[in-house]
C-alpha cells in the first residue's frame, strides 16, 4: 500500500507550549482517515504542520514519499485543502473565488463545479463579505472537491454546515474513496465521520493516544460487566468498580482478560451477568475524559 | 445608560491602556522638549527677532504656522504658534486610532456581537468609546497644560497654557467625534483609518496652503486655522474651543444616532454585495489576487499624495515671490548672489516638500506591506495554505509590492509638485535640482520599507512600531532646524542620512551604501520569514 501522508515524531511549540509531542501516523492510498481530538488537541496544528504554514520543531513529515514542506511547488500539486475557518475575501465573489482557488493549484474548471455548486446549493454571485459561516466553508469545498488531487485535507468540515450539507458532504467524501483517493478528515465528533471512516487517530493534549481501524479499537476496548454475586470483594479493584443498592456490582475489563475474570465470577457464586461492549461514542468520551484506555490496566 | 456599557469601558480601557501611556509620553516629551529647546534657543531679543523672520518666510510657515500679527514677541507665543497646528494633528492622529479600536476594530474581531448579544443597545459601545475619548483627552489636556505650565518661557501665563492645552483636547474631541460618525458609515476599519487619517493630513496641508497665501477669507476652512487665530500669550481668544466642543457633540450625537439605524457589521450603505459568477482572466493566481486586493487602498494613496503634491507645488510661486520682498532673508540662506537666491530657496522649499511626501509614500508602502499581517491573523493564509505557494513568492509579492508602490507614489507625487510649480513660476524648475531631489529620496525609501520587511520577517507582531519610528523620526528630521536637533540624532534612521536633499547633493557613494543595506535588510527579512509560521 502506497503511503500518502507518513507523519512520524512530529514536535511542534508555541514559546513554552507543547503543542504536539511525538505524532506519528500513517495515511495510506484509499483511505478515509479520520482525525480526532478534543478542542485545543492539536489537529489543526498538525494539518498546519502538514502544509508549512507551521514551522515544525522536530519530526518528519512525507507526502507521497517526499518531504511534504520542502518544495512545495511540487508537494502541493498532490493535496487539496480546506481549513477550518475558511476566510475569504470580503470583495470577491464566491464564484470568482473558487475560479481563483482552482487556478492558484492549477485545476481545470470542469463541469464538477458547476454541479457542486448547485448540488451544495451555494449562489456564486454573492460577494464573499456577505456569505454566512457554511457557506463560506461550501465555497472552499467546492473549490476542493473539483480539484483532482491524490490526498484530501479537511479540517472539521462540517462545523458550520447544517445536516442536509453535512450529508452532502459525506456522499462527496464517499465518492472520492470509491474513486480510490486518499482523505484526511480533523473532527471532534466521532458519529459525525463514523459513516465514512476507516481508520481513525485519536489525539490528546498533543500527544496521539490511539490508532487504528474503527474495529480494531472497539475489539481493543474494554468490556462492562454487571453482575449480581454473593462475593463482590474479588473485583473491588477491578477499573469503575461500583456497587449499587440492590448488591449489583459493576466494573469493566479489557477483552484479554476476559476468560480470568468469568472464571472469578463463577467462584464469586455469580446469579446474573450482563457484559456489554462500548458503543464508539462511549470510547471516544473515555479517550476525551482521561486519555488513558481503560484496557491500559 | 447600563452596567454594560461601564463593562465594556473597562475592557476598552484594558485593550488601549498601552497605546494611551505612548501618546501620553510622546506628546508630553514633545510639549517639554519643545519648550525647553526654544526658551534656551531664542532667549535674547535678538535671536527672538532672528527667528521671527526666518518663521515669516511662506516656506516655514507652510512647514509649521502662521505667527500672529503683533507688535511685541515673546519666546512663549511663538512656541504656542509653531506647537499648536503640530501637537493638533498628534492629538488627531491618537483620537482616530482609539475611536477606530473601540468601534469598527472590535465590531470585526467579533466582540460587540458578543456584547450587543447580551442586554445592551447598539448604542452602548458607541457610548463606551465616548467615554474614553472623553477621558483620555482630559487626561492630555492636563498632562499638557501641566507641561506647559512646567517649563519657564518668557511671556508665557498659566491662562496661556490651560488655554493651548484645551484647545488641543477639544480638538481631539472634534476628530473623535468626525471618526465616530465615518466608523458608522464605512463597514471597514481600514477605510475608516485611512478617511480619518486623510481628514488630518487634508485639514493641515489646507492650512499650509491658506496661511501661505494669506487668504485669510478661507481660514474657516481647516481647523487648524481655527487653532492659530486664539493667539495664545498675546491674546488668549478661547472662541475655538466652543466650536470645537460643539462639532464633538453634535457628531457625537450624529454617530449615536447613525449606530441605531445600521445593521452591525455594515456601514450605513449597504451594498448589495452581488458580482460576477465567473472570475476573469485576469484572476489568475496569487500576483493578480493580490494586485486586486491592494488597488483600492493604493489608488486611494494615489489621488491622496496627488492632491498634496499640487498643493505643494503650487506654493512655490508665493516662496518666491516673498523672497524679493524680504532681503533680511539674505542672512538666513546664507550670502549667495542674488540671481541664486531663488533657486536657493526653491531648494529648501523642495526639501520640505520632498520630505513630507516621501513620508507619506512610505506609509502607503507600509498599508500595503500590513495588509499580509491582518489577512494572516483573519486566517486569509490558511485557505492558501495547500497552494502551490512558496514562502519566496509571498515574502517577494508582498515586500516588492510595498517598494514599487511607495515607490511610484513617490515619483508620481513628485512629478505633480514639478509639473505645478512650472505651472506657477514664469521661470521653470532647475532640472537638476529635480532630479537630485528624485532620486536622492529614493534610498531613504527604500530603506525604510526593507527595514518594515525585517519586522515582517521576524517580528510580524511589532510591525505597527515601524509606524510610530518612521513617525517620530519623520517629525525629528523636520524640526531639526527650529530644535536644533543633534545631526546624530536623524541618523537613527534614513532621513537623517540622506537629510537635506537637494540643498546638499546626495553623494553616489552613500546612495549606493544605503541601496546597498536596503538589499541586506530584505535578504534578512526573508531568512526571518522562511522559518516563521505563517497562522
Ligand atoms: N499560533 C499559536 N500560538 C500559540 N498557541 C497556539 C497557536 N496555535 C495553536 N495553539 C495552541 O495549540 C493547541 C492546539 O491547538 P489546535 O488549534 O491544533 O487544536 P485543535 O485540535 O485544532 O482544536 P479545535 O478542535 O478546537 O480546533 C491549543 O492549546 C492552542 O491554544
Ligand atoms: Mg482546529
Amino acid at each position: 500500500m502506497t503511503k500518502v501522508l507518513e507523519i512520524s515524531h512530529l514536535n511542534k511549540t508555541f514559546g513554552k507550549f507543547q503543542a504536539l509531542s511525538d505524532v506519528s501516523f500513517t495515511v495510506n492510498q484509499g483511505q478515509v482517515f479520520g482525525f480526532l481530538g478534543p478542542n485545543g488537541a492539536g489537529k489543526t496544528t498538525t494539518i498546519r504542520s502538514v502544509l508549512g504554514l507551521l514551522k515544525r520543531d522536530s519530526g518528519t513529515i512525507k507526502l507521497m514519499g517526499e518531504d511534504a514542506t520542502g518544495n512545495v511547488l511540487d508537494t502541493h500539486k498532490h493535496i487539496a485543502y480546506v481549513p477550518g475557518d475558511v476566510y475569504l475575501w470580503p470583495n470577491l465573489t464566491g464564484g470568482e473565488t473558487i475560479d481563483l482557488l482552482l487556478r492558484m493549484g492549477g485545476h481545470a474548471r470542469t463541469k464538477r463545479v458547476d454541479d457542486l455548486i448547485k448540488l451544495f446549493e451555494l449562489d456564486p454571485r454573492k460577494k464573499n463579505r456577505t456569505y454566512s459561516k457554511g457557506n463560506r466553508q461550501k465555497v472552499a469545498l467546492i473549490a476542493a472537491f473539483s480539484a483532482n488531487v491524490d490526498l484530501y485535507i479537511f479540517d472539521e468540515p462540517t462545523s458550520g454546515l447544517d445536516p442536509l450539507q453535512a450529508r452532502n458532504f459525506q456522499d462527496q467524501i464517499l465518492a472520492l474513496k470509491q474513486a480510490g483517493k486518499t482523505v484526511l478528515l480533523s473532527s471532534h465528533i466521532l458519529s459525525e465521520v463514523e459513516k465514512v471512516v476507516d481508520c481513525v487517530a485519536v489525539i490528546r493534549q498533543g500527544r496521539i493516544v490511539e490508532v487504528g481501524s474503527l474495529t480494531d479499537l472497539q475489539e481493543h476496548a474494554a468490556l462492562r460487566i454487571n453482575a449480581q454475586v454473593q462475593d463482590w470483594t474479588p473485583f473491588q479493584d477491578y477499573p469503575k468498580f461500583h456497587q449499587e443498592l440492590n448488591g449489583e456490582i459493576s466494573f469493566t475489563v479489557a477483552r484479554a482478560l476476559l476468560p480470568k475474570t468469568m472464571t472469578a465470577l463463577v467462584t464469586a457464586g455469580v446469579t446474573d451477568l450482563k457484559v456489554t461492549p462500548p458503543t464508539l461514542e462511549d470510547l471516544f468520551m473515555q479517550y476525551y475524559d482521561t486519555g488513558a484506555v481503560a484496557h491500559e490496566s | 445608560m447600563n452596567r454594560n456599557m461601564w463593562w465594556l469601558l473597562g475592557a476598552n480601557l484594558k485593550s488601549d491602556y498601552r497605546v494611551i501611556i505612548v501618546w501620553l509620553l510622546v506628546n508630553f516629551s514633545l510639549i517639554v522638549s519643545g519648550a525647553l529647546k526654544l526658551a534656551d534657543l531664542y532667549n535674547s531679543p535678538e535671536t527672538l527677532d532672528q527667528l521671527l523672520t526666518m518663521l515669516r518666510t511662506p516656506m516655514m510657515t507652510a512647514m509649521f504656522a502662521r505667527m500672529p500679527e503683533l507688535s511685541q514677541y515673546t519666546v512663549a507665543i511663538v512656541y504656542a504658534a509653531i506647537m499648536l497646528p503640530i501637537m493638533a494633528v498628534l492629538m488627531g492622529l491618537m483620537n482616530v486610532q482609539l475611536v477606530v479600536r473601540g468601534t469598527r476594530q472590535m465590531e470585526e474581531s467579533g466582540e460587540t456581537e458578543l456584547i450587543r448579544g447580551g442586554v445592551t443597545t447598539a448604542t452602548t459601545p458607541v457610548l463606551a468609546t465616548i467615554f474614553e475619548v472623553l477621558g483620555v483627552n482630559v487626561l492630555m489636556t492636563m498632562t499638557m497644560g501641566i507641561g506647559v505650565v512646567l517649563i519657564p518661557m518668557h511671556g508665557a501665563t498659566s491662562g496661556g497654557a490651560i488655554l493651548f492645552a484645551t484647545l488641543l483636547g477639544t480638538f481631539g474631541l472634534m476628530v473623535a467625534g468626525i471618526t465616530l460618525v465615518l466608523s458608522q458609515l464605512f463597514a471597514e476599519s481600514r477605510s475608516v483609518n485611512a478617511i480619518g487619517y486623510g481628514v488630518i493630513a487634508v485639514m493641515y496641508v489646507l492650512r499650509a496652503v491658506i496661511d501661505v497665501r494669506r487668504a485669510a477669507e478661507w481660514r474657516w476652512l481647516s481647523p487648524l486655522n481655527w487653532l492659530e487665530s486664539a493667539r495664545i500669550f498675546a491674546d488668549n481668544r478661547a472662541g475655538a474651543i466652543l466650536t470645537q466642543g460643539w462639532f464633538a457633540i453634535v457628531l457625537g450625537l450624529i454617530a449615536l444616532a447613525l449606530v441605531n439605524g445600521r445593521d452591525i457589521n455594515a456601514g450605513l450603505i449597504q451594498f448589495a454585495g452581488r458580482g460576477r459568477q465567473r472570475a476573469t482572466v485576469w484572476l489568475r493566481g496569487f500576483t493578480s489576487l493580490f494586485v486586486r486586493l491592494q488597488a483600492r487602498l493604493v489608488l486611494t494613496w494615489l489621488v491622496g499624495l496627488a492632491f498634496f503634491g499640487a498643493m505643494f507645488g503650487s506654493l512655490f510661486h508665493e516662496v518666491g515671490t516673498m523672497m524679493i520682498d524680504n532681503p533680511q532673508l539674505t542672512k538666513i540662506i546664507g550670502a549667495q548672489l542674488e540671481a541664486s537666491m531663488h533657486h536657493a530657496i526653491y531648494r529648501h522649499f523642495l526639501v520640505m516638500v520632498s520630505m513630507f511626501i516621501s513620508f507619506l509614500a512610505i506609509l502607503a508602502g507600509l498599508n500595503v506591506m500590513q495588509r499580509f499581517h491582518t489577512d494572516t491573523v483573519r486566517g486569509a493564509y490558511d485557505l492558501l495554505g495547500g497552494m502551490r505557494l512558496t514562502r519566496l513568492k509571498l515574502y517577494a509579492t508582498y515586500v516588492s509590492g510595498a517598494m514599487i508602490v511607495a515607490l511610484c507614489l513617490w515619483g508620481v507625487a513628485f512629478m505633480i509638485v514639478w509639473f505645478t510649480a512650472n505651472m506657477v513660476l514664469t521661470v521653470p524648475m532647475d532640472v537638476t535640482m529635480m532630479q537630485q531631489a528624485l532620486v536622492g529620496y529614493v534610498p531613504s525609501i527604500a530603506v525604510l520599507i526593507a527595514i518594515a520587511a525585517v519586522l515582517l520577517g521576524w517580528a510580524p507582531r511589532w510591525f505597527g512600531l515601524i509606524y510610530g519610528y518612521a513617525g517620530v523620526m519623520f517629525l525629528m528630521t523636520y524640526m531639526k532646524n527650529l530644535m536644533d536637533l543633534p545631526m546624530w540624532a536623524l541618523k537613527l534612521s534614513p532621513y537623517g542620512w540622506t537629510y537635506n536633499v537637494p540643498v546638499v547633493s546626495l553623494s553616489v557613494v552613500r546612495s549606493s551604501w544605503l541601496c546597498g543595506l536596503a538589499v541586506v535588510l530584505l535578504i534578512v527579512g526573508y531568512i526571518g520569514f522562511k522559518k516563521r509560521d505563517l497562522v
